[in-house]
């Protein structure tokens, strides 16, 4: 006999993808800069888990005219009915400008008990869209849980759904550093996600490097070199979420940015996804 | 003074970039259509620390569907991460690769790829170490197999067909049977097929014999980006604890049932 059993493995389980193949169940915007209202995810999670990955998929959401952009944020909540709670706040997801899916997937181990009721909600720059969200939720088997409890998204503007810009400098040199957002919690891991920021139907493929630092402005160290990322033509990057990558940042440290293109300066965000 | 000191965060750093071009070091597809050289090629120098977690990234601008191995040590070099899978159609296209795998410090990085031309330019690679600091993954492996990758006559994936009826999962399809014990789980979906639509697929690996397949991990989504026209994604790591002798399979399900645009190929990479 196996001194190996599978129910040792890590267990998963996925939500909101039951009823559409593009994973995610619909997520709506309202107005303009606007938290749309609740969509439910799972009523109750079905065991304790420490493993989360939230994806967001841009499936359907066609915007008319060149030149267009589209921003939304996704917040995760938790708890029940009218007593809910962000327990992950404003993850980034750029919509097409064009027909066209754009598919966001984070990693962000957080512990959430068995039972839990999970919902989403979103707000756009564009407003009166609609996100798909789903969530792969997993049990650790023989490894101990990440411990992580708390989600922190920096550079976000609620106001206008957007981060703020750091255009990258041309070939072979980087651009300023840029702040990115000053840590609020101990920060023991982060994402790094490029937010494509190509308004412009002529804006060329660009190969980018970004630098991730730590500091105050004008003395800032490089905590994470030359981070590739892409975007090709007007339609924005592959792949843009990165990480989590570990840290140890306590409360007050300040993070920047800064980055260099194969193609020119070429506009883009930088949002830092800290989990404490 | 704070008792917080910078250098307990994990440290970073990189192998294999060119930073007067912003680019990575590319290879060539070598020897015959469809095969790897006998030996790997001297790439470059990893950091002078130990690192337990590495990003890969390959970006391919052209001859879709190359299989690429990275080897360290001394020659010959052995492989640590073996048939990592890029395809492109349009546009160059960016495959990111995360895995918990340990490299020593101060390695020799060594690498060969295979593509469907001989002798043509395959993606630019580049790999980005880090120490842990505190941990993000709770152990690291030491080597990286695939799954479900074609090497034999084609560079690609496993095909699957998740028929004419959407939404509907296919029938299960084997990737492979795990060589040794596997810790983490990386899955992709690729497609350079360059069809003018839009579907949307999940994806589910089983593990079991034929017949009596488990879910393991439950419709993981996957897209296609309709400028760059090619599916391209690995979710993952996912930690996993799957003894040697696992039987790993897939499954399919889309939202088109449109011949030549809802097939795609299927590749996981187990770390052990």
């Amino acid at each position: 006999m196996s001194n190996w059993s599978l129910a040792d493995s890590s267990r998963y389980f996925s939500i909101g993808t039951a009823d559409y193949s593009s994973g995610g169940s619909v997520v709506a915007d309202r107005a303009v800069n606007v938290k749309g209202s609740l969509t439910e995810l799972t009523a109750a999670t079905p065991f304790d888990t420490d493993l989360c990955w939230v994806h967001l998929h841009s499936h359907g959401t066609i915007l008319s005219g060149s030149g267009t952009y589209n921003f939304a944020l996704v917040d995760i909540l938790a708890g029940p009915q009218n007593s809910e709670q962000v327990i992950i706040p404003n993850l980034p997801q750029r919509r097409g400008i064009q027909a066209g899916n754009i598919l966001h997937s984070y990693y962000l181990p957080l512990s959430i008990s068995q039972g839990t009721r999970l919902t989403a909600r979103s707000q756009s720059s564009f407003g009166n869209q609609t996100t798909r969200v789903s969530m792969t939720l997993g049990a650790n088997g023989l490894a101990p849980g990440s411990g992580y409890t708390k989600v922190v998204t920096y550079n976000i503007n609620e106001a206008t759904s957007r981060p703020t810009n750091i255009v990258t400098a041309g070939l072979g040199s980087k651009g300023a550093w840029v702040q990115v957002g000053v840590t609020t919690s101990v920060t023991r891991a982060f994402l790094v996600v490029r937010w494509g920021w190509n308004n412009s139907s002529t804006l060329a493929s660009a190969d980018l490097f970004y630098d991730i630092g730590i500091g105050p402005s004008g003395s800032e160290r490089i905590l994470i070199p030359d981070l590739h990322h892409t975007t090709i033509g007007a339609n924005g990057a592959c792949n843009p979420v990165l990480g989590p990558f570990p840290a140890n940042l306590p409360v007050g440290t300040r993070i920047a940015a800064r980055g260099q293109g194969s193609s020119g300066t070429v506009p883009g965000g930088i949002v830092v996804i800290g989990l404490a | 003074m704070s008792d917080w000191s910078f250098e307990e965060s994990g440290k970073a750093g990189t192998a294999l970039s060119n930073y007067t071009l912003t680019a990575g070091t590319a290879m060539r597809a070598l020897a015959a259509t469809h095969t790897k050289a006998g030996s790997l090629s001297r790439l470059d120098m990893l950091p002078d620390f130990g690192s337990e977690l590495a990003l890969f990234t390959l970006n391919l601008s052209a001859q879709s569907g190359n299989l690429m191995d990275i080897g360290m040590g001394t020659m010959p070099a052995h492989i640590i991460v073996e048939n990592l899978l890029t395809v492109q159609f349009a546009s160059s296209s960016l495959q990111n690769y995360l895995f918990p795998v340990a490299f020593p410090a101060g390695q020799t990085l060594y690498g060969r790829n295979q593509g469907p031309t001989q002798g043509n330019l395959g993606p630019e690679v580049e790999v980005r170490v880090f120490s842990r600091g505190l941990a993000s993954f709770p152990i690291a492996g030491s080597i990286v197999r695939s799954y479900g990758v074609v090497t034999s006559a084609a560079t690609r994936g496993t095909a699957i067909d998740p028929g004419a009826v959407a939404n509907v999962k296919s029938a299960w399809v084997q990737l492979g049977i795990l060589t040794e014990r596997g810790i983490y789980i990386n899955a992709g979906c690729y497609s350079s097929a360059g069809v003018a639509d839009q579907p949307a697929w999940l994806l589910d690996i089983g593990i079991g014999p034929a017949g009596s397949e488990v879910v393991l991990l439950p419709n993981l989504p996957f897209s296609y980006q309709f400028n760059d026209r090619v599916v391209q994604h690995v979710h993952g790591p996912f930690p996993i604890n799957l003894p040697t002798g696992t039987r790993l399979a897939a499954r399919l399900q889309c939202d088109s049932g449109k011949a030549g645009s809802r097939e795609l190929d299927i590749a996981a990479f187990v770390t052990s």
